[in-house]
């Protein structure tokens, strides 16, 4: 009996030690899978072909069919064509990396940097990439291009075009690449027909006339009420404050009782739309990225 | 039933003498450049004045006699309209002059003679106070000119249809109320402090009950005691300099009209009160400091002492006609302050509405563009 008590109790105690080096077992494998997926990640960066300049739109994601991406590759390439520029949309799986909105830009930065400048289309290069999985898209143009469409109001202009199809789950990503390229040619013609960037503050806005009308009928109004008052000059008098003795005015009493205090907290509102975005880019790139 | 009415005549030439605004206390004869004092004429005056109601009893007789004679002839008066109508008869002309029973002093429609109407003062207080005139009718003239020039909704031909028809010196009853007053005043005043505390907005108010008393005098409040005179242009004619104020002489009116108060201090005391009163809060109000706001909870004003003078206070009455539409002006006979409302040209204010609007349109488009792009950008994010 004691002998079968003193196995039993060795198995227990082989047991017990046993479970950390099963768990670090685990967090091993873990680990392992971690590994792969850095390398997956690695994959991406180190997967993109020497000739990816040879093509304007790269869908690794497979958001569009083969015909609307060729589709799509030849309005790029008219663009480019015709304002010697880069235009490019990519696709990419979702990785540590182009999971964020920051690393998404520097993604997109880099990829321009290294594969869309060239000498042979000096009016600029700009990039849409899209990592539908994340959610995540980003907007880079290089020095060029940002003289022709600014961080200010080219980026914002194009940015609504595009996410107008895919954000709250439209993801309708044809039309997005597609209003994308419309967008892109219609700055670039505008830069070049008024010799500078397209500004909606120079556009004319049919709302802003209509409310500059009703508010000059305002002010013409007061302005007119204003000259009607100056007709007439007689005005009842309500208090006596000429014929006030101000060295005869004594204070007798004077006190200040404080009685409590009341707090009102109001939340602040934050924006929690699904899409978001950051402009600016660093001194070499321009556009932004966000999540939509 | 003509009373005999009194008039200020020469005692050297017999011509008929005014008051010269801004001569001071004496009147000189327009035409023998005689010199008189109040004082001299108020003498003059009584005596006249004398004569004059015993001329009128002797005449009151003859009077009732002949309306006997002449029954058939009109309708008799009611008693309504014989309380309110007088007439008497002009003593440089012996034309009849009508006026209303509050006239004291008016002017003959046929020779324009300076006339007192006697027996007006009877039953009645005798003012204690005048502020004599110091701006004549040119000085009216003038200030209308310049009151209507430059006002770019006036008909462009008022300047020069706009008829002064009538310019009449007038003495407006006033009271002035002298009063010492305990002012006392609670306040709810808040401080408020706004901050930011992680997520939130954090607006804190401190509330606090603020009690001020105190004592101050108001000197001269003045209301005028004339029904038939607007209280609001009276108001606004003011103020007047209370430093020529100079005890009250019959001889001072000559050359002027005159009203006898119809509102007496017990009825105008009220008005004078309310405008005190919000003086008084004034003052008080004017201690609270350091409050982000303040409202009045509680004021109380109470008279500790008071006293009323009854005076006499210049005024230039001013009628013109504008497409037959009579237009009233005022002007303080003292400061030379005019009051009155202009005729609106309605092209005018439509053109002007127009232009204006034209010409800030391109202000208020490019502000109203901004403010789109802006709440565009903000609903695209």
């Amino acid at each position: 009996m004691k002998k079968i008590f003193t196995i039993f109790m060795s198995l227990l105690l082989l047991l017990a030690f046993s479970m950390p080096v099963m768990a670090e077992t685990t967090k091993v494998k873990k680990v392992t899978n971690t590994v792969t997926q850095t390398e997956k990640q690695a994959d991406v960066n180190t997967e993109l072909p020497d000739n990816l300049a040879a093509a304007s739109v790269h869908d690794m994601e497979g958001l569009i069919t083969p015909e609307q991406a060729a589709a799509l590759e030849k309005k790029l390439n008219g663009i480019e064509q015709k304002h010697n520029v880069r235009a490019v949309v990519m696709t990419i799986p979702k990785d540590s990396r182009t999971g964020t909105e920051k690393g998404i830009k520097a993604f997109a930065d880099d990829v321009l940097n290294k594969y869309y400048r060239d000498e042979a289309h000096n009016n600029g290069s700009i990039m849409l990439v899209i990592c539908p999985s994340a959610r995540k898209w980003s907007v880079t143009t290089d020095n060029n291009m940002r003289q022709r469409i600014t961080d200010e109001n080219g980026f914002p202009a194009i940015k609504e075009v595009f996410l107008s199809e895919i954000k709250d789950h439209k993801d309708d990503y044809n039309g997005a690449f597609n209003n994308y390229a419309d967008k892109v040619d219609e700055l670039l013609n505008y830069y070049e027909e008024e010799g500078e960037p397209w500004d909606p503050a120079n556009e004319f806005s049919i709302m802003g006339l209509i409310l500059g009308a009703l508010c000059s009928f305002g002010l013409g109004y007061l302005f007119v009420s204003y000259l009607r008052g100056k007709m007439s000059n007689v005005q009842h008098v309500s208090q006596a404050d000429d014929y006030l003795d101000r060295n005869s005015v004594n204070i007798t009493h004077q006190s200040d009782t404080f009685l409590h205090t009341t707090v009102s907290r109001t939340k602040r509102e934050r924006s929690e739309s699904r899409s978001s975005s950051s402009s600016g880019g660093s001194s070499s790139n321009g556009g932004g990225s966000g999540s939509y | 039933m003509a009373d005999t009415s009194v008039n200020y005549k020469c005692p050297s030439c017999s011509a008929p003498l005014a008051y010269t605004p801004g001569s001071g206390s004496r009147i000189k004869c327009e035409y023998c450049e005689a010199e008189f004092t109040v004082e001299e004429l108020e003498k003059l005056y009584a005596e006249q004045e004398a004569a004059a109601a015993e001329a009128n009893k002797a005449k009151d007789a003859k009077i009732e006699k002949k309306q006997f004679e002449m029954e058939a002839a009109g309708g008799a008066w009611d008693a309504e309209e014989i309380a309110i109508l007088k007439a008497m008869t002009c003593s440089s002309c012996g034309a009849e002059i009508v006026c209303d029973n509050n006239t004291m002093a008016t002017e003959c429609v046929y020779c324009g003679n300076p006339t007192m109407v006697p027996g007006r003062y009877e039953q009645q207080l005798r003012p204690d106070m005048v502020i004599p005139f110091q701006r004549n009718k040119q000085d009216a003239k003038l200030a209308f000119a310049a009151y209507h020039r430059g006002k770019w909704l006036l008909p462009s031909n008022f300047a020069s249809k706009a008829r002064v028809e009538a310019i009449q010196g007038m003495y407006v009853p006033y009271w002035l109320f002298n009063e010492s007053v305990e002012a006392e005043a609670e306040y709810s005043a808040t401080k408020t402090r706004c901050y930011t505390e992680g997520d939130y907005d954090v607006t804190e108010t401190d509330h606090y009950k603020v009690h001020r008393a105190g004592t101050m005098n108001f000197y001269n409040v003045p209301v005028d005691g004339s029904v038939k005179m607007d209280d609001t242009w009276m108001e606004s004619i003011e103020p007047f300099d209370y430093s020529q104020l100079v005890p009250f002489n019959t001889s001072y009116m000559a050359g002027f009209l005159a009203d006898k108060y119809d509102v007496d201090a017990k009825e105008a005391l009220p008005n004078a009160e309310v405008r005190i009163k919000e003086s008084a809060d004034g003052v008080l109000r004017y201690t609270v400091d350091g409050y982000d706001s303040c409202s009045t909870e509680h004021l109380s004003v109470i008279r500790t002492d008071g006293k009323e003078q009854y005076a006499m206070a210049p005024v230039w009455i001013l009628t013109t006609k504008y497409e037959d539409k009579p237009y009233t002006f005022v002007m303080n006979g003292q400061t030379g302050k005019l009051v009155g409302e202009l005729p609106v040209d309605e092209n005018k204010a439509k053109m002007y509405w127009g232009l204006a609007s034209l010409i800030t349109l391109p202000i208020t488009y490019f502000i109203c563009k901004w403010i789109v792009l802006i709440i565009m950008e903000a609903m695209a994010d």
